[in-house]
């Protein structure tokens, strides 16, 4: 608008004025409402969700000090047993398990860990590589950091809905930190108090939504990344991610990861039993045919291939499954770009597939270090530290906002802030939540949920619909 | 300071992605490209007497000339540390030999170690020397059930 068109018209323009006011008013008001009620419902997840995640950051460290006693030799020795030797130490050990797989981590003073499988429950057994000693098991699911980090995925009680619910309150974090932003966004003052400072002096409700929007304001960021990148985990969205990058081909390449797909090897020892002519005729075969011919490769030349091809500590070996399988050797627990997975024929030693880091499309790239900046294993101790201020700020956050609610909150009502009478404005935000929702499916599914309970079930309960609104 | 761009770079290509390629699948080597040793033992082997391991390096049916190392690599099951490995740097018509007195039965197990086309494969043959009962046989193949074979991983071949 111009200066000579504001002469024109002067006594139009208080009324435009006044009504852009009025729409900005409307557009606050439900955009704060949703901003409460979302948070209502989902800060008891989020606060488990930082408090598991704000230790499970720091699982190296906890369980270096639980299980030092299995973790850690007191001295290295100029030799180590050979793999075979050592795995031979554990089947003596555990005559009634399966070894599934061995780690060999890059601290000398860390012992060996064999994954086996014992009455259909997976343990980690550690060995002393200086003298095949076993040092400790431990049961996978009493792990203490297995069960945060279950409480952080799938809340304990697990399972694909636990999974859905955390999805869903990460989600709507994110829809928390927009609308939160918008509410934030300064407007009447133009002052840093109240906006990117607290104002320390001021009391009650000022002080306390201070409390809340000036620390989300500056970790709002942060908390984004995190959330974005424990999403390709997700049920719903991290299928979408993971078709998004399939279809763009900027995914994981094929047989990228050792728990996925592998190629088989060629099956050597058949031939044994196949070319003499007495198997064809079904006589007994002599015992010295059984045991003349090719046999699968062991640890030891794993651990050989696993140098010669440079994989770094710490990384796993798995162990073939059935005649046809393969071994498989793969390093992802340390910095991305060191990630490693490589299937290898048992018979041979010959190298099927070696998929490192660059082989990866850009979009995997971007996932794996994601995931790695989530774990806090990405640029060391300040990652750790980054996540559990985020952690940390995130539950500050929630108790800062049920302070500011329960300031305001009357005896009798839920103490909602109150509804917008534009209808107009209303059904746009509302559309611009279910846009939220395209993306986020689960989001989408809540709200038409929600929507559904509040027309069919809430409006007929009249105290409750009393108390909601 | 790279590596933190690249992560910065990386992680903001997590929010926004578009465009399409060429199909990035990557192919397992393909199994006839795979070299292999097919290793040739005498199916009965005397106490004393010479005998000859050979091998032929192959991929897919063709037979492979330019091989840059060949070693065979003989160890008795159970004898730890007292693997013998030898060289063996030509051959004869496309096949590795070499000749063998074994003065001690046993189960053994040959195995070679290949490095031809930019590969490296390792394939082992296990076999009986002299007369062993059934019980014997029967008695270690039980053993290696739980347990593989124990040599001191002892490749020097580098």
């Amino acid at each position: 608008m111009t200066n000579a068109n504001l002469e024109k018209q002067p006594q139009t323009q208080p009324s435009k004025e006044k009504i852009n006011k009025k729409t900005k008013t409307a557009f606050y008001q439900t955009v704060w409402r949703w901003h409460f009620y979302a948070g209502l419902i989902f800060s008891p997840f989020l606060i488990i969700l930082a408090f598991s995640g704000g230790v499970y950051l720091f699982k190296p460290q906890i369980e270096s000090v639980l299980y030092a006693d299995k973790y850690y030799v007191q001295e290295q020795e100029s030799t180590t047993l050979a793999p075979n030797l050592q795995l031979e130490k554990v089947n003596e050990a555990f005559p009634d398990g399966t070894v599934t797989s061995i780690t060999y981590f890059d601290d000398p003073l860390r012992t060996a860990e064999f994954g086996l499988m014992e009455n259909g429950q997976m343990s980690s057994i550690y060995v002393n590589q200086n003298n095949g000693e076993i040092t400790g098991t431990i049961l996978n699911e009493k792990k203490f950091t297995e069960i945060f980090k279950k409480l952080h995925s799938e809340l304990i009680i697990g399972g694909t809905f636990a999974n859905r619910i955390v999805e869903l309150a990460a989600c709507w974090a994110v829809i928390l930190l927009v609308t939160g932003l918008y509410i934030w966004w300064p407007r009447n003052r133009a002052s840093i108090w109240g906006t990117v400072l607290p104002r320390w002096r001021s009391k009650g409700r000022i002080f306390w939504r201070d409390m809340h929007a000036v620390p989300a304001f500056w970790l709002s960021a942060f908390i984004l990344i995190f959330i974005a990148t424990g999403l390709p985990w997700s049920g719903v969205m991290g299928e979408q991610i993971n078709r998004m990058a399939a279809s763009t081909n900027t995914g994981y390449p094929n047989y990228a990861q050792s728990w996925g797909e592998k190629p088989e090897s060629i099956v050597k020892t058949k031939e044994v039993a196949d070319e003499v002519p007495w198997a064809a005729e079904n006589l007994p075969v002599p015992t010295s045919t059984m045991i003349n011919g090719y046999v699968p490769l062991t640890l030891n030349d794993m651990t050989f291939i696993a140098e010669t091809e440079n994989i770094k500590k710490p990384y796993t070996i798995t162990m073939p499954q059935g005649e046809a399988g393969v071994f498989t050797i793969a390093t992802s627990h340390a910095r991305p770009w060191n990630d490693a997975t490589l299937h290898v024929d048992q018979y041979t030693g010959s190298i099927l597939s070696d998929v490192r880091f660059n082989d990866y499309g850009i979009m995997a790239q971007g996932i794996t270090v994601g995931i790695a900046l989530h774990e806090g294993r990405l640029f060391g101790l300040a990652n750790q530290v980054m996540g559990l201020i985020v952690c940390i700020g995130l539950i500050g956050l929630i108790i800062s906002s049920f302070i500011m609610w329960k300031k305001r909150k009357p005896e009798d009502k839920i103490g909602a802030p109150p509804k917008s009478k534009d209808k107009k404005i209303t059904r746009i935000v509302f559309v611009i939540m279910l846009i939220f929702g395209v993306f986020m499916p689960l989001v989408g599914i809540s709200i038409i949920i929600v929507f559904l309970l509040d027309r069919l079930v809430f409006a007929k309960i009249e105290p409750l619909n009393k108390w909601l609104r | 300071m790279k590596k933190l761009q690249k992560t910065i770079i990386l992680l903001f290509v997590l929010f926004l992605i578009s465009g399409c390629a060429t199909n990035l699948k990557e192919k397992d080597q393909d199994q006839l490209d795979r070299i292999d040793a097919e290793i040739m033992v005498p199916e009965k082997i005397q106490l004393n007497e010479q005998v000859s391991l050979a091998a032929e390096v192959k991929q897919g049916d063709e037979v492979v000339e330019e091989v840059d190392e060949f070693q065979f690599e003989i160890q008795r099951v159970g004898g730890e540390g007292d693997n013998e490995l030898i060289n063996v740097s030509q051959a004869d018509n496309g096949i590795y030999q070499i000749k063998k007195v074994f003065s001690e039965a046993g189960v053994y197990t040959v195995q070679t170690h290949v490095t031809a086309m930019g590969q490296h494969v390792m394939p082992k043959k296990r076999f009986v020397v002299g007369n062993l009962t059934e019980e014997e046989i029967n008695e270690f193949l039980e053993k290696s059930q739980t347990e593989e074979d124990t040599s001191g991983g002892n490749h020097q071949h580098h």
